[in-house]
């Protein structure tokens, strides 16, 4: 893949991370205005609104977590175990940092097959929820991990590159 | 041979965590070569394929999001900000009373945010400039506010309880009541090390009384009614059982956004910013908490837990023995790592062994978050040190912060010793709700 191929792939990930980060943020106001107006409901009109438990963890909570991956990844906002970088020197942290960038590019690619493969056996299904004999299909959400899991592998693949290459593009940077 | 997999796969997690591969991933990764080593590559795949889904899809883990974005909110918006102002009214006649306001404001700051970071980084840039004004020594008043700010995490709301709460499988409410007395208590160490330090350093701590920016007893009222009306909401309702502690959270996120917007706080970017907050945590963390449920399958299967709680429970550790070990291995994971990875790491080998004890895990809840806490501030990874380095970095440096908080560790060390032989103190407040 040439370099001009490769930026311009970057870019067009890169919008799509902005514009599912977006699609979570309102997935976290929703879900709050969800969970008070059941509240309030309840405590009103004396019944819950159907499906809240439901909507919450199977819509909401997947939207929250799995669509942002890829930018947590960009942003280098992974937990990990800093302390001992210190130690290495400039040449090495280079090497132990592509080895993880490949690493989780490898965990990322597993993740994302097995949670591709889980999403087509519940498509196949129609999987779907029963609250209060209402039936509430679900399987839509399972193709949000794969699609969370699949950018933040092209996002760990990317930085392999460039840490090979010791090139950088623009965006990396400028993106917050 | 099960046995074998099980230490390989603790000291490549180890390996991995110390060569700087994201927590997650590591947990990811050595819990899926560890099965496909033991039970095939089939069972492996399984467990991969289903934990990410059903880890997330839950709903009492749905409060994480929320309390992140009512501390958040809050924090941003400044809501918080006239806490600091109405501790000092309080405490103007006291010796060191700006540092202890300073600690009240974090444990106020606390009732309305799940996170110790936001909490000193909030108190940090108000009161350590107004402190060292006042004559503190720089790296004591750092200090005393990388401290405060632990109470964060043990007054609930707090994210490492609920985290806590899903995976022991326990009552959140009742770890959220058990943290308040440790909080509580924690404030009061703090206040004691403080007012000892004016007696013995003045130098370090003068004496002297507040003077400038003195509040009515009304004015302070004022300045905190948006803290109060908040707690109010949260708490009440979650007391008087009109909701229950998975869906506080969101009533309180909606409370801090309809009082920053009455109250002219709000804006677009404080919003943007406290949901961009929002979303980071959550994911980090969350994945962390799909690597963990992985990893407690995998020594599931190895059969290593029930090895180590078998192993334990045979050997007749005394309570004071087990409870030796336990605080040694949290205080060295916590000088390393951050608290959610230490925790959710360690839980799976720890859980059997208390629940094969018979010991309350809303005690041990309390406990690995008031421990979790102290690794905040220990070096070499002191994360509200580094916190408050940020918001206060022309009055110390790293080295002058861990080196004001050492005091304050040592009133944490005579905390954890009361926890561990007096549990009544932390489980009366939620014996009293049964």
């Amino acid at each position: 893949m040439s370099g001009v191929e490769m930026k311009s792939l970057t870019r067009i990930a890169d919008g799509l991370i902005q514009i599912l980060v977006l699609i979570a943020s309102i997935g976290v106001v929703v879900m709050m205005l969800h969970v008070c107006a059941d509240i309030f409901a309840r405590a009103v009109m004396g019944r819950s609104l159907p499906a809240t438990i439901e909507l919450v963890s199977r819509y909401y909570m997947v939207i929250v977590t799995f669509l942002p991956l890829a930018w947590v990844e960009k942003n280098k906002g992974m937990v990990s175990v800093e302390v001992f970088g210190d130690f290495m020197s400039e040449p090495v942290k280079r090497i132990s940092d592509m080895f993880i960038a490949l690493f989780a590019a490898v965990i990322y690619a597993v993740l994302t097959y097995t949670a591709w493969k889980t999403a087509l056996n519940n498509f196949a299904t129609g999987t779907f929820v029963v609250a209060l004999s209402i039936p509430v299909p679900v399987w839509q959400g399972y193709f949000l991990p794969p699609l969370g899991f699949g950018l933040a592998c092209f996002v760990t693949i990317i930085r392999f590159v460039e840490l090979i290459t010791g090139s950088k593009h623009t965006a990396q940077e400028a993106d917050a | 041979m099960s046995l074998e997999v099980g230490f390989m796969g603790l000291a490549a997690l180890l390996f991995l965590l110390v060569i700087r591969v994201p927590v997650a991933l590591a947990l990811i990764a050595v819990s899926f070569g560890g099965i496909a080593s033991l039970v095939g590559f089939t069972p492996a795949f399984g467990i991969v394929s289903n934990t990410p889904y059903s880890f997330v899809a839950n709903w009492t883990m749905s409060a994480v999001p929320m309390f992140l974005l009512m501390g958040f909110v809050a924090f941003h918006a400044g809501l918080t900000g006239g806490l600091f102002q109405a501790a000092k009214a309080v405490l103007k006649n006291v010796p060191g009373g700006l540092a202890i306001s300073s600690i009240f404001a974090c444990s106020g700051f606390a009732a309305v945010s799940g996170s110790s970071l936001a909490c000193a980084a909030a108190m940090g840039r108000i009161a350590i400039p107004e402190m060292v004004r006042a004559g503190y020594n720089p790296s004591f008043a750092c200090g005393s506010i990388a401290a405060g700010g632990t109470i964060g995490a043990l007054i609930p709301p707090s994210i490492l309880m609920i985290i806590f709460g899903v995976f022991a499988e326990t009552s959140i409410t009742q770890v959220f009541v058990g943290g308040i007395s440790i909080g509580i208590l924690t404030a009061i160490g703090y206040s004691i090390v403080v007012l000892l330090t004016c007696w013995l350093r003045p130098d370090i701590a003068p004496r002297r009384t507040i003077v400038e920016g003195d509040l009515s007893a009304m004015e302070a009222l004022t300045a905190i009614w948006p803290v109060l009306a908040l707690m109010a909401l949260v708490f009440g309702g979650l007391f008087s059982g009109v909701f229950i502690a998975t869906e506080a959270g969101a009533v309180g996120a909606l409370g801090a956004i309809v009082i920053s917007a009455l109250t002219g706080r709000l804006n677009k970017v404080i919003m943007w910013d406290s949901l961009r907050e929002t979303l980071m945590t959550t994911a980090s963390l969350f994945i962390i908490g799909i690597g963990a449920s992985m990893f407690t399958r995998f020594l599931g299967i190895t059969g290593l837990s029930s090895f180590i709680s078998s192993t334990v429970t045979g050997a007749d550790l005394s309570y004071a023995e087990l409870m030796f070990i336990v605080v040694l291995i949290y205080l060295a994971l916590g000088m390393f790592m951050e608290p959610f990875g230490a925790m959710l790491v360690t839980l799976p080998v720890f859980l059997p062994i208390f629940r094969a004890e018979a010991i309350s895990l809303v005690w041990f809840g309390v406990l690995v978050v008031k421990l979790l806490e102290i690794g905040m501030i220990t070096p070499p990874v002191g994360l509200n040190v580094f916190v408050i380095r940020n918001v206060a970095s022309k009055y110390a440096t790293v080295m002058q912060i861990f080196k004001g908080v050492t005091p304050f560790l040592l009133a944490d060390l005579v905390i954890v010793a009361v926890i561990i032989t007096f549990p009544a103190i932390v489980l009366f407040l939620p014996d009293m709700m049964k």
